[in-house]
């Protein structure tokens, strides 16, 4: 049995509980002293005047504690609860038994001052988050589970960052993730910025110092030291001065005076740093930290602090030199051990790190950053969102390229702000991303256009073939073929865009092998377009809305940006998972615009069928050539036939077959003949030209070949190319005409051989 | 998991549930005390809450039911919970299986048995012993041969169901299972031919539970006088298998009567026999806890019956010397609403669960009153 305990008095002055007047104070006691509650019971009120009015109910509970103890917590533990009149912050328990220990999870000083009766720290939750649903005996449970936990050392669940060894200071000073890489004999000396948070504090921010001319603008200059390993968990008060500073750091076998001086001497060397004396201190010190007395180093505990006097007056407090006419001269001879004159002020700075990449990929869940290099063409409202949502969660190394500069009507839904307005969009995007995440550049920007990138031509040319992934986000079908069709670089190609009314987003991604080529991957979408009914409407232009230019893309449309936003926050998800698969995707998200319901629909692409004929190049696929031959089956012993549609890139001469359409109802068609009827043909060619928004047209003619036939031309075909050239040719259009044979189908595009 | 002991407030009377950190339950003795037409009766109904249990875990039996011997404190009640293989009427949907029963040889070899309830459970164990499934019986195992001669089975072919005193039971090594149990009784030296007297030949055993590491023993002592728990001392340091008289957790003997500390009451604290003192305050570890399974302790001496307040003063003097608990079953947490008493057997030891009941957890926890009007009486 432990020694009978002595109680240190609670604050304040004895009173009766009937004369309490804070409402959970006088909750608290009523709940005691009415004796219905097991472990626990009511000794005593009192109320406190100073430093602030409060009211405290004394009160004995009972821990539920095991066997084997990690810290002494007593079976019986005497609290104070210590309620401030005006209920401005969390009412405090103080444990009273005199040699309480000094465990993980109390307060630095109570509202008494000092560290004794020690302060438990029961809540990380703000005070009026917990007011909605205080209650007396919810205290008292808090204050015996903090009890019981913490006699089992489990109150540190073993996943829970450690305790800070200084709590509370209002001050904060942004670290570089990594502020102690530099060399081991002279740690880095950081440049330290102040930005006022109005709220009488200030956030400093420090960073690594490229060169001399950065010195002009800094207000603090920031010196590192680092200590030994010491347990962790244990919060001592906050140090308000340099000396009782150095007290606590001597503690972890560290002579700060000692390497203050030392530090001093060294820039007083080098005339690099002699501007540096002007400005004031911070102090960054590493705290190594163990679990457990004898336990491996965890984590470093960092403090910082800053000095209101300057690195050269404190360096002459500390007896390094002597300012003589505004220089500081070294003094000659050994310097005292102390600091001259009174103690130096300290103030504690709360420490955070600067956004790394690493920390990036983390904080969004990914377990890694991806380091895959990423071309953005087209950083405008979709692509700088599905940018920015990437470079936040640490994913690739970018080139952002575009020709644009932000203009005021770009600010209704583009990711930079009216801080941009004139700036190249590729230049400005690139430095909020880069200015978001500390450490070496994730965007490089090049300003051009990828279509006529002019002296730019080869930074275009060589970031396209050093690339992994080409994201096209150009709203543009001529940079999207461009990039498919005219770039050698073995990069995926992706396209993410959203349709007119803005109602659903597309997506486009290339197998990795390119067997399924972003051109014919949009292909695919429309001949997807024409065969879903649900999907009719999906390139409609909504009626009254702005068009610049006529493009089933078309970006500058009255889009609101709560939707462009949620099909860059889809788009960037997509992307990611997309180019984590080897396969190819054609996937839409389409939007109820009423319910907002988003819904997923998924395209199984298939790969291009190329064919290389009279100086045209073909693409079409094995499902439109197994389309027609099925249908030639149903019809055998008699021929059949219908149109083919597609796309024509004039530019590249390139032809795409991407659909049939059946015979139509007056066709003739026996074992030996076929004679295509054209009943509701213009129609059913115009419907598609509506859906597709022009993309899909008439290309040419098919027809079947009776059984035992194979697919070449005969007499009759031959005529009929011709009256096909002889139509098309107007155009600048090539006759096309596929014949469907016993085994296989003959592709002819310009001439029949 | 941590495992869990739970004691259940039945009065004078035993009923302890071990649930391992697995979800295995092992219930120590069936003594449902309830009475709902009595108000005064302040007992849990044990096969409700039982049930309890056994459902959240979607259990339909225990895996070891082990009865010390056959007092009704120990067994009331029993032949209406658990389904019998031996005979149809005790058997239904609701009632609850039993795996493996645990019993001692006394309970199969006693003749003339007074009470129904105890014959029921005697001819459970004899159908399980003869069948050879689902029991253990725990003696010297020769004792048996000739009961069991008569029904034309050979000793030989159960011995593996029979475990002797001074062994472990099969089928539970503390480093797999987290827990181990050794039997103290019966035991041999006083089985050889005298005459079966049911508290010395009642189940004892220690458990000792592994929790990462961690060894906490549990006590099962039954209703031994203090002459058994002597003997159980003697014996057992003799072997010196001194460990195996250790506890965290002790389930104190017969309902805290002074006749298992000494035969002199003494005035206010009755002063234990030598090897009952070495028990409790050498074996007793820091921080332990001792269970009593009785009513509230009285106030003065008019109760010849157990509790016995000098006893409970000794026990107190021992917790308090040791800063281990004292605890009646029946006053616990308070004696106007005794529950349950739960202890956490884990990395730390055992601890006895003592979360403050109060306003709504109390209101879910029980029946609420009558509500609403009620019906004219006529008309």
């Amino acid at each position: 049995m432990a020694e009978e305990p002595f109680y240190l008095e609670a604050p304040g002055e004895p009173v009766a509980p009937e004369d309490l007047r804070v409402p959970k104070a006088r909750d608290l006691a009523r709940v005691l002293r009415a004796g219905k509650l097991q472990y626990c019971r009511f000794l005593e009120c009192r109320r406190v005047e100073e430093p602030r009015k409060a009211e405290a109910v004394v009160f004995e509970v009972e821990v539920e504690l095991a066997q084997h103890l990690e810290h002494d917590i007593r079976r019986r533990e005497q609290v104070a609860a210590v309620f401030r009149e005006d209920d401005a912050l969390w009412p405090e328990a103080l444990a009273l038994r005199a040699d309480f220990p000094l465990v993980p999870h109390v307060n630095a000083t109570s509202s008494v001052g000092g560290e004794l009766p020690r302060s438990l720290c029961l809540y990380d939750e703000p005070y009026h988050e917990i007011k909605l649903s205080w209650t007396s005996i919810a205290f008292i449970e808090r204050i015996r589970d903090w009890l019981a936990r913490t006699a089992r050392g489990e109150l540190h669940a073993e996943d829970q960052p450690l305790e800070p060894l200084l709590m509370g200071p209002a001050w904060s000073l942004v670290l570089p993730s990594d502020p102690f890489e530099g060399e081991e004999e002279s740690p880095e000396l950081l440049g330290v910025y102040a930005v006022e948070d109005k709220l009488g504090g200030y956030t400093l921010v420090a960073r690594r110092l490229a060169d001399e001319q950065e010195h002009a603008g800094l207000q603090y200059v920031a010196v590192s030291v680092v200590a030994d390993a010491k347990e962790h968990g244990i919060v001592r008060v906050t140090p308000t001065g340099l000396r009782r500073l150095r007290d606590y750091l001597a503690e972890a076998g560290m002579d700060l005076f000692g390497e203050l001086r030392e530090r001093f001497t060294s820039w007083r060397r080098s005339e690099r740093f002699l501007d540096l004396l002007e400005k004031r201190l911070v102090l960054v010190v590493a705290l190594p930290k163990t679990r457990h007395a004898q336990g491996f180093v965890e984590t470093s505990e960092v403090w910082a602090f800053a000095f209101m006097e300057t690195a050269g007056e404190i360096g002459e407090r500390l007896g390094v030199w002597e300012a003589v006419d505004g220089h500081y001269g070294q003094v000659l001879g050994e310097a005292g051990p102390d600091l001259e004159g009174g103690d130096v002020d300290v103030i504690p700075l709360n420490v955070s790190y600067a956004f790394s990449r690493e920390e990036a990929a983390a904080l969004s869940g990914y377990g890694n950053p991806d380091r895959r290099k990423i071309v953005a063409v087209g950083v405008g409202a979709l692509g700088s969102q599905v940018f920015m949502n990437l470079v936040r969660s640490g994913y690739g190394e970018w080139k952002t390229v575009d020709p644009d500069k932000l203009l005021p009507h770009n600010l209704a839904r583009h990711e930079l702000s009216g801080y941009a307005v004139g700036f190249p969009k590729a230049d400005a995007l690139a430095t909020v991303a880069n200015e978001t995440i500390e450490g070496e550049s994730v965007a490089i920007p090049i300003v051009a256009d990828v279509l006529s990138p002019g002296e730019r031509s080869g930074e275009v040319t060589e970031a396209l073939a050093q690339a992994d992934v080409i994201l096209d986000a150009s709203a543009s079908v001529a940079v999207a073929r461009h990039l498919a069709r005219d770039r050698e670089t073995p990069a995926r190609r992706v396209s993410v865009f959203f349709n007119p009314s803005g109602s659903a987003g597309v997506m486009l991604c290339e197998d990795a092998r390119r067997a399924s080529p972003l051109d014919w991957l949009e292909m695919q979408y429309y001949r997807w377009l024409i065969s879903e009914p649900e999907l009719g409407d999906h390139l409609r232009r909504p009626p009254g809305r702005i068009r610049y230019a006529r493009s089933c893309r078309d970006l500058s449309a009255t889009i609101p940006q709560d939707l462009v936003a949620l099909h860059a926050a889809v788009g960037s998800r997509a992307l990611r998972a997309a180019l984590g698969e080897e396969t190819a995707r054609v996937a839409l998200w389409s939007t109820n615009e009423e319910n907002l319901g988003v819904e997923h629909s998924e395209l199984a692409p298939t790969e291009a069928i190329t064919r290389r004929v009279d100086g045209w190049t073909l693409l079409t696929d094995r499902w439109l050539l197994e389309k027609i031959s099925v249908w030639r089956q149903k019809k055998l012993p008699n021929e059949t036939g219908g149109v083919l549609v597609g796309a024509y890139d004039m530019e590249r001469k390139v032809i795409y077959v991407v659909d049939a359409l059946p015979s139509p109802p007056d066709s003739k068609e026996w074992p030996d003949l076929y004679i295509r009827g054209s009943r509701s043909l213009v129609d059913k060619v115009r419907e598609v030209e509506e859906i597709t928004d022009g993309q899909l047209r008439y290309v040419g003619e098919w027809h079947s070949h009776p059984r035992g036939r194979g697919p070449s031309p005969s007499v009759d075909d031959r005529r009929a190319f011709d009256w096909l050239k002889e139509h098309l040719g107007v155009e600048g259009r090539p006759a096309t005409m596929f014949i469907v044979g016993e085994r296989d189908v003959g592709t002819y595009v310009g001439e029949m051989p | 998991m941590a495992h869990k002991i739970t004691v259940f407030p039945e009065g004078n009377a035993d009923s302890l549930l071990v649930e391992l950190h697995d979800g295995r339950k092992l219930l120590f003795d069936y003594a449902n005390r309830h009475d709902p037409e009595d108000e005064s009766n302040r007992c849990v109904d044990l096969a409700a809450a039982l049930k309890e249990r056994l459902v959240a875990a979607r259990r339909d039996a225990f895996d070891v039911v082990a009865f010390s011997h056959l007092d009704g404190d120990h067994i009331d009640g029993a032949t209406e919970f658990f389904h019998l293989r031996h005979d149809p009427r005790y058997q239904g949907q609701d009632r609850v299986k039993i795996e493996d029963l645990w019993v001692p040889a006394a309970l199969i070899l006693e003749e003339d048995l007074k009470v129904e309830e105890a014959k029921v459970l005697q001819a459970e164990a004899r159908y399980r012993l003869v069948q050879g499934r689902g029991i253990r019986v725990f003696s010297r195992p020769e004792l048996l041969r000739e009961w069991l001669r008569r029904r034309g089975i050979k000793l030989e072919d159960r011995e593996r169901i029979i475990t002797d005193a001074g062994g472990l039971v099969p089928g539970f090594r503390k480093e797999v299972d987290g827990v181990e149990f050794f039997v103290h009784s019966p035991f041999a030296l006083r089985q050889n031919g005298e005459l079966t007297d049911r508290n010395r030949d009642s189940l004892v055993m220690q458990a000792t539970f592994n929790y990462q590491g961690r060894e906490s023993r549990l006590f099962l002592s039954a209703d031994s006088t203090h002459q058994v728990l002597t003997d159980i001392v003697r014996i057992t340091r003799y072997h010196r298998n001194d460990d195996r008289l250790a506890w965290d957790v002790m389930k104190l003997p017969h309902h805290c009567s002074y006749l298992s500390l000494s035969d002199d009451k003494g005035k206010d604290v009755t002063q234990p026999v030598e090897d009952v003192k070495t028990l409790f305050e050498t074996f007793g570890q820091r921080r332990g806890i001792m269970v009593s399974t009785s009513k509230p302790i009285p106030s003065d001496d008019g109760d010849d019956q157990p509790p016995h307040r000098q006893a409970a003063n000794y026990y107190k003097g021992v917790a308090h010397a040791s800063d281990g608990e004292f605890v009646v079953t029946m006053q616990h947490p308070k004696p106007s609403r005794p529950e349950p008493l739960v202890i956490t057997v884990d990395g730390f030891g055992a601890r006895v669960e003592k979360a403050i009941a109060a306003g709504s957890s109390i209101v879910t926890s029980q029946n609420a009153p009558r509500a609403g009007r009620r019906s004219p009486r006529a008309g």
